[in-house]
């Protein structure tokens, strides 16, 4: 048992390696373009999101549209942090990464405990996020209408104001970290609670899953780490300002997640690889002709992949590892 | 902070309220009846506001006016979408259906950005304008209006549900679709009238939003977020629980604004939602 | 099950220390801010390369054309493809031998991550020489990172006064900035006011929330108390407010002569529509910055609503000049309406890039291009005639150091019949203000 499962984690641990080391050759092959490295950045950004939104949304089954809220927190407490107090975001993204899993808690702790579930679980988080832009709208000693600009010049360590391939690669050593807490936490006992209380929350309180608890370890592993990714948003715009507690982000984490399918660990990253990459090449192709057209296209991809894909993505992606040989994917998806 | 401004805002919000809830009636039928998840409620107002406007425009005729027309064409519209997208994810969980109509959302609306531009939209023929006083304060004809279309829609609805042979199957299947089915309710076409019918109240209510607002691509947002709210708050025990929550907010909106920032008075009113939600989790009056 | 209980002692303590440096960060941030470096940007990257026989100069719009913000991206679009195509109908850029001018057009999705990709993805691919953009000024500040780094010149149609006080190195704005705009609009109110014997005693400020409306806010604001104005109340709301009568009800409650506004879009036609509801206006309605009471869209929007109201603007399209003329004629018969902020400000910037590419082309022939030549060549520029002076409202054009026209101003516009006229500065007027507003 013991053996086969530390088996298993090496197999993973090889899938992510590859995947990894094929995401770092990506920059030399594009011969380090900006315009390609900062498009591949942001899709880091948000596969790194969308993995970690998988052990709540994917693995536990709750709709969570609260990203918005947690890039948000993230951004302003290493923000502030480097504003006020000159502290650098080395530091900062990890502080901001505590006060998202915090918000978390406190959203969460009360949601669970009193029993929300589904949309309203979604309404009760989107609305968080709404009423965190509001709050630090007003709250003009740290938010404010005005953009605060973070310091440090181009190039410097200190300050992480640096050339995109340097977040890339930063990014690509998060998704694997993420990745591999993905196949951690599905090992885990955690992770087995997440998947009985997606299935049938009832039953597995009968059976003596502490719910609550499971749902708030994995909205809490979950906040931690949009938190602290999200602070790139700020870096790579190189300011803080309200409108980072943007529901837009909620809704396209959520999306990604649930068109790459639930549950799965790989499909809903290479499916943020996929989408966001036709998204960008929709607007630079349709984006100047008329203009919302490349939208209208990407809304409808999302509708045709829900109703004719209803496992998501992961369905045929399935496929496509099988034929490759790669992931080892036979144990794993059967849940 | 004197008392005429503090009364004269709690009217507002009381109008509004109307207003509110009379958008969120349409959502709160569709996912009482059928549990369907409709993220894309905003965006069928935003279409029903711009049907408004072309209507009114071409026909020359004034915005409230153009209901007899933009609600039959909803109706319509209802059961198309119905058929094409809705229906498919009817039995699917909660998470495919959100997802089906985000895509929708994203779809209308920059279908909408695409066809009729950025620029916003407002009726030039109106009959309902200016207000009247009582008193010290000044009641707005439109939102009066659009308040007391609000109570006459409530009321028909409320007539159709308890009094009609259709009414009495719509409960059915809202209670047990099973047993209505086996009691020989045809479910899905209930299913599509009832889409149908939530989409004209949807039309009704813009044609009287457009009385005092203008239509663009994005309003679809504010009202889209608000009638989740008031339908949450409602806690769908029934329509007199949509009314209710929809004057809460309102008037919650018009105090906060008196009061404090009006930068923030989504802000109070989602906070109270948050609250309300977790410590009345069934809602202000109702069984979920 | 002891996992259960090991992991509730664990979580019990790492819930308590969130929630201690949740606070710790609450309590702090009240404390004044320690000063802070300011940002000093330096470009690391290669010169673009240069073509030896220029045939086609590329010029880059960045704008947004969807999303939030695309009313003004979509007409900005517009104006530019006429402008472009006029240049080049009257011969290109005759020092570089009549190349003529390419747009390339870049969208931001009216977000931040929007801007700086397409300014990334339009330099990379079109190695454009000189980009116009993006109308929203934290946008633009993103995209201003791009260029720097670039060595792009970036020609901003956004009004944020700290737009030009960054030091940035490439950085030009042809349009006034924000603040101006707050202060002509006060200035244009007191000034009425004692025109038609009204001694202006106290005013009250609303405007969206933006840094925009913050900034001509806080203009506007300056000059009343120069003026020793009393502000009664400074009022900021979110622009995609769903209902304006409590802050009409407000305004009416606190009845101040004068109410100066600083409108988005949408929320001018809202609260002017129902301060008509509510029976209630002041003396004038000076609307400040822009959009949201004068233009062609407001008017139609609102109808009788705005009647009176007034409002300041980068652009006069009622300047009486042979070309702007021409320019309003055209974009009429073309797009069916009237220009307005966003088109005139790209109108008048683009033919200012114009005449510094020509002035380029004098300064250094051999390399016209580089960035640094154009950088000169913008510097050098003082333009009192041709197309750009007769699109500009103080059809005066010249830079100071920081890339910001020193003869910039702002006119104001209000309706009268239905109509936008001019009635500020006086030298430029030829109708009369009609003080106070009528009532409707």
């Amino acid at each position: 048992m013991k053996s086969s499962m530390k088996r298993e984690i090496y197999k993973q641990l090889r899938s992510i390696v590859i995947i990894s080391v094929g995401l770092a050759l990506i920059p030399p092959i594009l011969q380090f373009n900006n315009y390609f490295l900062l498009v591949l950045t942001y899709i880091l950004l948000y596969a790194v999101i969308v993995s970690a939104w998988n052990i709540i949304g994917g693995f536990g089954g709750q709709l969570d549209l609260g990203a918005g809220a947690f890039t948000g927190l993230g951004c302003f407490t290493m923000g502030t942090l480097l504003l006020r107090w000159n502290i650098p975001p080395v530091i900062g993204v990890f502080a901001g990464g505590l006060i998202a899993a915090a918000f978390g808690f406190i959203i969460g702790y009360p949601s669970f405990r009193f029993g929300l579930k589904d949309v309203w679980y979604a309404l009760a988080t989107i609305a968080l996020v709404v009423v965190l832009k509001q709050f630090f709208t007003v709250w003009e000693q740290v938010g404010g209408p005005e953009e605060r600009y973070l310091p440090g010049t181009y190039g410097s360590l200190y300050y992480l104001k640096l050339p995109y391939s340097y977040y890339y690669y930063i990014l690509v050593v998060a998704l694997a970290i993420v990745l591999f807490l993905n196949v951690k936490v599905k090992m885990s006992k955690l992770g087995y609670y997440l998947f009985s209380v997606r299935e049938n929350e009832d039953a597995a309180e009968m059976l003596g899953v502490d719910v609550r608890m499971t749902k708030l370890k994995g909205l809490m592993i979950y906040a931690f780490i949009t938190g602290t990714i999200g602070s790139f948003f700020a870096l790579i715009s190189g300011y803080i300002h309200p409108t980072q507690f943007n529901t837009d982000i909620s809704l396209q984490i959520a999306i990604l997640g649930i068109v790459g399918g639930l549950g799965s660990i790989y499909s809903p990253v290479i499916t943020t690889f996929i989408l966001q990459s036709a998204s960008e090449y929709l607007r630079t192709v349709l984006g100047g002709w008329i203009p919302g057209i490349h939208l209208i296209f990407y809304g409808a991809i999302l509708m045709i992949i829900v109703l004719f894909f209803p496992e998501g993505l992961s369905a045929i992606l399935n496929k496509v590892y099988a034929k490759i040989g790669l992931f080892s994917l036979k144990k794993e998806e059967k849940k | 902070m004197s008392l005429e401004l503090f009364i004269q805002n709690l009217i507002n919000g009381t109008l509004l309220g109307f207003v509110y809830s009379l958008v969120a009636l349409g959502l709160a039928l569709q996912f009482g009846v059928m549990d369907i998840i409709n993220f894309g409620h905003g965006e069928f107002v935003m279409v029903a506001m711009y049907l408004t406007f072309w209507i009114s425009l071409f026909l020359a005729i004034p915005g409230s006016a153009t209901v007899v027309l933009t609600a039959p064409i909803f109706f319509v519209f209802g059961i198309i979408i119905y058929k094409l997208v809705i229906d498919k994810v009817i039995e699917a969980q909660p998470l495919s259906q959100i997802a089906v109509t985000i895509g929708l959302l994203i779809l209308l609306r920059n279908f909408a950005l695409a066809a009729w531009h950025a620029e916003p939209k407002g009726l030039q023929y109106q009959v309902l304008v200016g207000g009247f006083k009582v008193g010290d304060y000044v009641i707005s004809i439109s939102r009066l209006a659009t308040a007391i279309v609000s109570l006459v829609v409530l009321i028909v609805l409320h007539l159709i549900l308890t009094k009609t042979y259709f009414g009495i199957a719509i409960r059915a299947t809202s209670d047990d679709k099973v047993a209505a089915a086996l009691l020989g309710v045809n479910v899905k076409k209930m299913y599509t009238l009832v889409f149908g019918l939530g989409c004209a109240i949807i039309a009704i209510a813009a044609s009287f939003i457009m009385t005092f607002q203008q239509v663009e691509p994005m309003s679809g947002m504010t009202w889209g977020l608000l009638s989740w709210v008031i339908v949450a708050m409602g806690g769908l025990g029934g329509l007199s629980g949509v009314l209710a929550a929809g004057l809460i907010v309102g008037i919650a909106q018009g105090i906060e604004i008196t009061f404090w920032d009006p930068r923030a008075s989504l802000a109070i009113v989602y906070l109270l939602f948050i609250l309300l939600l977790w410590f009345k989790p069934k809602g202000l009056f109702g069984k979920r | 099950m002891n996992f259960k209980t090991g992991f509730d002692k664990k979580f019990k303590i790492l819930s308590v220390t969130f929630l201690v440096s949740l606070f710790l960060l609450v309590g702090c941030v009240g404390q004044p801010p320690s000063p802070t470096p300011t940002p000093s940007p330096t470009a690391t990257a290669s010169p673009s390369p240069t073509v030896p026989a220029i045939k086609e100069v590329k010029i880059g719009l960045i704008e947004p054309l969807t999303g939030t913000h695309a009313v003004f991206g979509t007409e900005a679009k517009q104006a530019a493809e006429l402008i472009v195509e006029d240049i080049n109908a009257k011969g290109g850029i005759k020092s570089l031998g009549g190349a003529k001018i390419k747009l390339v057009v870049g969208d931001t999705k009216s977000d931040n991550e929007g801007a700086k990709l397409a300014a990334e993805q339009l330099i990379s691919s079109e190695h454009p020489v000189v980009i116009l953009g993006a109308y929203i000024s934290r946008h633009t500040a993103a995209m201003a990172e791009v260029t720097e780094r670039e060595k792009v010149i970036l020609v901003g149609d956004a009004l944020v006064d700290f737009l030009t006080e960054k030091g940035y190195k490439y950085f030009f704005r042809v349009c006034p900035k924000s603040s101006a705009h707050g202060k002509t609009a006060m200035e244009f109110a007191y000034e009425t006011a004692k025109e038609n014997g009204v001694e202006l005693k106290n005013i009250s400020v609303i405007n969206e929330d933006s840094v925009f409306g913050k900034y001509t806010s806080e203009g506007a604001i300056h000059q009343a108390y120069t003026y020793g104005v009393t502000v009664l109340d400074h009022i900021e709301y979110p622009y995609d407010i769903s209902d304006a009568s409590p802050i009409v009800s407000k305004l009416k409650s606190e009845n101040p002569q004068v109410v100066v506004s600083v409108p988005y879009f949408d929320d001018g036609v809202l609260i002017a529509k129902t301060m008509r509801e509510m029976g209630w206006h002041p003396l004038l309605v000076a609307g400040s910055g822009a959009c949201g009471y004068c233009d062609p869209g407001s008017i139609e929007a609102a109808g009788a609503a705005v009647e009176g109201f007034t409002q300041t603007y980068s652009y006069n399209p009622m300047l009486n000049t042979p070309y702007n003329k021409w320019f309003v004629n055209e974009f009429k018969k073309r797009y069916g309406k009237m220009p307005t902020e966003a088109g005139g400000i790209i109108a008048y910037s683009l033919w200012t890039v114009k005449e510094a590419l020509e002035k380029a082309g004098e300064i250094n022939p051999s390399d016209p291009l580089n960035p640094d030549v154009l950088k000169q060549a913008f510097l050098s520029l003082d333009i009192t005639s041709g197309p750009a002076a007769e699109l500009y409202p103080s059809q005066h054009i010249r830079f100071d150091a920081h890339g910001d026209n020193e003869f910039a101003e702002a006119v104001v516009l209000q309706v009268q019949n239905g109509q936008p006229v001019l009635v500020w500065p006086r030298a430029l007027r030829t109708t009369k203000p009609i003080f106070p507003m009528p009532s409707k």
